[in-house]
């Protein structure tokens, strides 16, 4: 420990002098001393002089009367720790000379945090000279010929890695799901696009839903912190849509307060700004609640990642078609796995059920 | 210009953005009956729209833009102003 | 080989090839040497060719033009920097002019040797750095070479070169300390920047791979903190320095730096001698005639403050530039 371990230099006593003469020594090795006590008297070409140390502790000689110092020599060795200094000190007579000797390769700070975080042998270290944290990530990298390509994570996806990591080791995620057959629903939605002017989806109406269940299951619109439950004030729900290469989640804030129309209102006009590259910040924060919607693909079934500080999402995949034996008629069914994975933590598989069931139960009210 | 043009122009943005072929879209054209026309990539089409007449569509304008006919009366008005 | 040692070896050459070489200065005979020991052993083998002049700073000089003007290549010591201010007048209405005045039909080879710098405790009067008092005065040439540098062979190039008077300043803390000439050291990378001029310009940096992050333009003396400040930011931060250091002091040999500023585009200029209306002040002018697009930040000077340099070390710690605050400066702007 560096605090520990501090010496006495030879001082610079004149213009024409680097050498002195040492010709007192005022204290004994292992006796305890103040700052500024005189612990030695050297003498140059000119004049004798007093050495004062600049430390308290238990002193150490590392010269003896008569001897010929230089100028910046160690001469006295002064530790806090009278257990570290002696440990010090058979350390510098089992080498002949610490300093000059260490062959251990020379770190920046970077590296030694790197060498820590990824466990390397330091002895694998072939490089000369101060070793950069670069040199240590090169070691771990693979070999680049059997790639063909290799790609960095920035920025948003970065962060996107970081937090679907820490939400996978910090919750502990289940998922049930319902089979909701959306036959009727699906023939509604499509009346109402031919006949009225007004824009339905089904994406709308199940936020919508989901708002309303909300509401009365508390639990999913909440985040747990170690053994705390935060329940939400408000209920702003997130959409995960995943267009193309990017993913975005606009937040519908206070969801239970509109109506499916007016959700898909503020959906377009957060999509389109994020689109044009206009999106305000405050659509993609504080949600409570979240949907991922794979609707528009031909994903059945899946089980989504919860997002940080909440403690559900409802996975929404596409529509399924199935045979039904109704009234000795067989019929085409149209269905939709709805999913949800939760904190199971504190929420059980009954709960998620009866939230699942409370959200076709509003979209069967809306009919 | 002219109803006739921006209708043109309106069914060739839909043809090209929801990739049909020339006959498959008219003045009659609606959402629901074009093929790929779903809710989500309208908000294509609009952005498409956009870009080629110059303006910006509120929401409640957006989700009234179901049909080639709409589009076009809503155009119209935004551009006459 | 050290600094100091480097220099004796210089004089001792000179002396050696060139009859007309005189060595004029304070104390700087056998058996003392000088109050440095940079001429010491010269007295003795060059009799009378080395002069122990009384205290008389002005009289020196003016002998030294006087025996340049007589066909002699006079090196004239001044004990301490600060008393060059007593041969200012024979530097500034004397030797800068003399050549000019009498209708440039000769030349006027001279050097004048002289210690500059603090952090030895030696007090106002003992420490200073002044050159810059004669950065405008024409037909001068400031020569000051750093440990990196060979300073022997400096002087050596100087004498061979010169036809008008030279400054050629040393720093005193760097007489003790070991000269060094590799190229490249392990940690880090020397190389020269102007190989066809004169006097050499040097560029020094801990990882040569890698585009610098900043410049650090210094000379002499404050080369040695440079060096440690540019070694401690590279293992705190990885943060990458060039330190230029030319050995021609003024004129400065602006083209060779220029390079390397417009490839990264800030810069740190340090010196030991106050910073208002210093070297780094000329600097700052230039580059901003010539090279103000390049600019990615305010230049900053590092210098002495403007107050007479106490005696006590801390104190003068306090007045003179430090690691700190060169750290400082560079991690602003960076």
């Amino acid at each position: 420990m560096k605090k520990n371990k501090n010496y006495i230099l030879t001082p610079q006593l004149d213009a024409n002098d680097d050498k002195a003469l040492v010709i007192d020594i005022n204290c004994k090795n292992y006796s305890s001393i103040n700052e500024g006590d005189i612990i030695a008297t050297i003498e140059s070409t000119k004049a004798t002089f007093e050495i004062p140390s600049d430390y308290s502790g238990f002193i150490y000689f590392l010269c003896d009367i008569d001897d010929e110092v230089k100028v910046g020599d160690k001469i006295a060795l002064v530790s806090d720790d009278l257990k570290v200094l002696n440990q010090i000190i058979d350390d510098l007579n089992n080498e002949s000379d610490v300093e000059k000797n260490d062959k251990s390769p020379k770190l920046t700070k970077k590296a030694e945090a790197a060498i820590k975080k990824y466990k390397i042998d330091i002895n694998k270290i072939n490089k000369k000279g101060i070793i950069k944290e670069k040199d240590i990530l090169d070691l771990i990298k693979p070999n680049d010929d059997s790639y063909q390509e290799i790609l960095t994570l920035k920025g948003n996806k970065q962060l996107g890695k970081d937090l679907m990591i820490a939400s996978k080791s910090e919750i502990p995620h289940s998922y049930v799901e319902i089979e909701f057959n959306v036959t009727k629903l699906l023939q509604v939605i499509s009346l109402l696009q031919k006949e009225s002017a007004n824009f339905v989806s089904l994406l709308g109406i199940i936020t919508y839903a989901t708002a309303n269940a909300l509401k009365t299951n508390k639990f999913f619109n909440s985040y747990r912190y170690n053994n705390d439950i935060f329940i939400y004030k408000d209920i702003n729900i997130g959409i995960v849509i995943s267009n193309d290469n990017d993913l975005s989640l606009p937040i519908v804030r206070n969801s239970d307060f509109l109506l499916p129309d007016q959700i898909v209102k503020e959906l377009f006009r957060i999509r389109k700004e994020l689109l044009k590259n206009k999106s305000k910040i405050k659509d993609y924060t504080d949600g409570t609640f979240t949907i991922s919607a794979l609707d528009h693909t031909a994903i059945k079934s899946f089980v989504p990642i919860i997002h940080p500080k909440q403690s559900a999402v409802l996975a929404l995949p596409s529509i399924t078609e199935k045979l039904s034996l109704i009234n000795e008629e067989v019929k085409i069914e149209k269905v939709i796995n709805l999913g949800i994975s939760f904190d199971h933590s504190f929420i059980n598989a009954t709960m998620a059920n009866n939230f699942l069931s409370d959200i076709i139960i509003a979209i069967e009210e809306f009919i | 210009m002219d109803a006739k043009s921006i209708t043109n122009k309106v069914i060739g943005i839909i043809t090209e953005t929801f990739l049909l072929q020339k006959d498959e879209v008219n003045e009659k054209s609606r959402m629901g009956y074009v093929k790929n026309w779903d809710s989500l990539n309208h908000l294509h089409l609009i952005i498409s729209l956009e870009q080629e007449f110059g303006i910006d569509f509120h929401e409640d304008e957006i989700v009234k833009m179901t049909s080639t006919t709409i589009i076009v009366e809503i155009i119209s008005h935004k551009i006459i102003k | 080989m050290r600094y100091l040692e480097s220099l004796n070896l210089a004089l001792d050459q000179i002396m050696s090839d060139n009859q007309n070489a005189v060595i004029i200065g304070e104390d700087i005979k056998d058996p003392y040497g000088g109050a440095f020991k940079v001429t010491k052993g010269l007295s003795s083998k060059y009799g009378h060719r080395v002069i122990s002049s009384p205290i008389s700073e002005s009289s020196i000089v003016g002998l030294g033009i006087g025996l340049s003007l007589n066909g002699f290549k006079p090196i004239v010591e001044i004990m301490f920097g600060d008393f060059i201010t007593l041969c200012a007048d024979q530097i500034i209405n004397g030797a800068s002019k003399f050549p000019w005045m009498y209708g440039s039909n000769f030349d006027l080879p001279m050097i004048i040797r002289t210690p500059m710098g603090g952090r030895r405790g030696y007090g106002p009067t003992h420490s200073q750095t002044l050159e810059s008092l004669f950065f405008n005065i024409p037909n001068i040439k400031i020569i000051s070479p750093s440990i990196f540098h060979d300073p022997g062979q400096i002087l050596k190039d100087t004498f061979y070169k010169m036809k008008e008077l030279n400054l050629f300043i040393e720093n005193k803390i760097s007489y003790p300390n070991e000269i060094i000439l590799k190229e490249q050291v392990d940690d880090y990378n020397i190389s020269i920047i102007n190989n066809n001029t004169e006097f050499v310009t040097l560029s020094l940096v801990f990882d040569r791979q890698t585009r610098p992050d900043i410049v650090l333009l210094t000379y002499g003396g404050m080369s040695n903190i440079c060096f440690e400040v540019a070694r401690d930011l590279f293992i705190e931060e990885e943060i990458i320095i060039e330190i230029i250091i030319p050995s021609l002091v003024k004129p400065v040999p602006f083209s060779d730096f220029h390079e390397s500023i417009i490839s990264c585009g800030k810069l740190v200029i340090v010196e030991e001698g106050i910073s208002i209306c210093g070297w780094g002040s000329m600097i700052t002018s230039n580059l901003n005639d010539e090279l103000f697009d390049s600019l990615k930040a305010k230049p900053v000077i590092v210098g002495s403050k403007e107050f007479p340099i106490a005696s006590s070390r801390k104190l003068e710690d306090k007045i003179l530039p430090q690691k700190s605050d060169i750290k400082k400066a560079i991690l602003k702007i960076l």
